[in-house]
């Protein structure tokens, strides 16, 4: 097992989520990990996050990286990537440095690219009234 | 003759005052090696015990189990304490019977000076000792005794019979996770669960709702999960254990109807976690069964020092 999916996340994973399996409260990682049931509440893991076709996902992530192909409700901060594949749905707002959305993916919030750009207006970069996690403020 | 040797030659009669002073030697830079071959070679051969750092022979003691007393056995048992004597290492020997109390009895021997305890028989013996007196401060061999049911010998790289006698001489020692089941017994291998709905809490911070099929759990550190085929990696040593759960699928006809999707594993790693069953369900702690509807399994902070051998599967 530990062998079959190395090779998606290209390391060791550490944390597997099931088809028929539902989390509830706060989940914290050191490693990969793969999700493919529900999780609900907080993820946060310092490698990368895999939400697989199928799985839902109602919690704020916090990862290195993170690939989606099912649905997560909730914002998203990346450190390095961010890849939607054609059957992601992303409803929050993600911070990350590099974003890759497939066609098809469907990804409804605000998106932080750069963050030293953040309050300067440029297009498609935050503005002025946004805080850092891409929420406006009063 | 050299400086360093004038005093060892005095003493040579005296192998506790040798020891000492060849210990002084080596601590003062003098390879161990060097230090031998020149004893040897100026010293006449006596029975002292050049081990510098072994302890004297009073701080092993071996547990027997039970089988190992049978006529079968006897030559294997006479092989072993000829090696252990010519390793220097053997010491006072008590025999188990299905009464005794391990942890009582090695507390009494840790009175006496005893530091090292070796049990001697098969995985039923490792289980039996461990189960009750993992949290001792002591260290920990095993010569396994015999083919059959021996699988953890194997896992600490422990050969069968009197070879098993050298690797406990190497001293080879790691210190092992091992958790607590329910405040009472300890678990170092591995545990199972064929077959329950349940609830999991772990480390306090999330929960995993089982209870909408059947799941075999497994929780490994020293063997692998039942159902695990493929390659698997042991980590006794992370200060964590990891908990495997996986649908049972039912019936044959829902297995053979039952997608692959359904059929997949999840994986935890815990340090604390609490398992609520919907039923009293079996489970198999260490070769132990049980009929539980809860179960707190919680990683020790201090670590079972174990002697090992170096083909050992972690």
């Amino acid at each position: 097992m530990t062998d079959k999916y190395a090779e998606k996340v290209g390391g060791d994973v550490e944390t597997i989520v099931g088809p028929s399996v539902k989390v509830e409260g706060d989940f914290v990682s050191e490693g990969n990990v793969i999700i493919e049931g529900q999780v609900n509440g907080k993820i946060k893991t310092a490698k990368q996050l895999r939400v697989e076709e199928g799985a839902k996902v109602n919690a704020d992530v916090i990862a290195d990286s993170a690939v989606v192909a099912g649905e997560v409700k909730g914002n998203m901060r990346l450190a390095t990537i961010l890849e939607l594949t054609p059957t992601a749905k992303v409803f929050g707002d993600v911070t990350t440095k590099t974003l890759i959305v497939s066609a098809g993916a469907i990804l409804q919030g605000h998106t932080l690219m750069d963050e030293s750009e953040k309050g300067k207006g440029k297009p498609g970069k935050k503005s002025e009234g946004y805080d850092e996690a891409g929420l406006e403020t009063a | 003759m050299k400086p360093a040797l004038k005093p060892l030659k005095k003493n040579f009669l005296n192998p506790e005052k040798a020891r000492k002073e060849l210990q002084s030697l080596v601590n003062g830079g003098m390879q161990r090696n060097g230090v031998a071959r020149r004893i040897k070679s100026v010293l006449p051969p006596a029975n002292l015990n050049y081990g510098l750092d072994k302890k004297s022979s009073n701080s092993y003691i071996y547990l027997y189990d039970t089988y190992v007393q049978d006529p079968e056995y006897k030559n294997i048992i006479a092989n072993i304490e000829k090696r252990l004597r010519d390793f220097e290492i053997f010491g006072k020997t008590i025999k188990l019977s299905s009464f005794t109390n391990p942890k009582v009895l090695i507390e009494d021997e840790m009175r006496h000076g005893s530091s090292t305890v070796v049990m001697v028989g098969n995985d039923d013996t490792f289980i039996r000792i461990l189960s009750r007196a993992a949290d001792l401060n002591v260290t920990f061999g095993f010569i396994p005794v015999g083919q059959k049911r021996n699988h953890f010998a194997e896992v600490l790289g422990m050969p069968l019979n009197e070879k098993a006698c050298e690797v406990i001489s190497a001293r080879k020692i790691e210190k092992l996770d091992y958790a607590t089941i329910n405040e009472k017994f300890f678990f170092i291998c591995y545990l199972f669960i064929p077959s329950a709905k349940l609830r999991v809490q772990c480390d306090e911070n999330f929960t995993a709702d089982l209870r909408q099929e059947k799941f075999e759990v497994a929780i490994a550190n020293l063997l692998p999960p039942p159902f695990e085929s493929q390659r698997f990696h042991l980590h006794p040593q992370d200060g964590q254990m990891e908990i495997y759960f996986r649908p049972t699928g039912g019936g044959l006809l829902s297995s053979l109807m039952a997608s692959k999707k359904k059929k997949k594993i999840s994986t935890f790693f815990f340090k604390k976690i609490l398992l609520k069953m919907e039923k009293p369900a079996l489970v198999v702690a260490d070769g132990r069964e049980s009929k539980e509807a809860m179960i707190s399994i919680e990683i020790n902070k201090k670590k079972l020092a174990m002697i090992v051998g170096k083909n050992r599967q972690f």
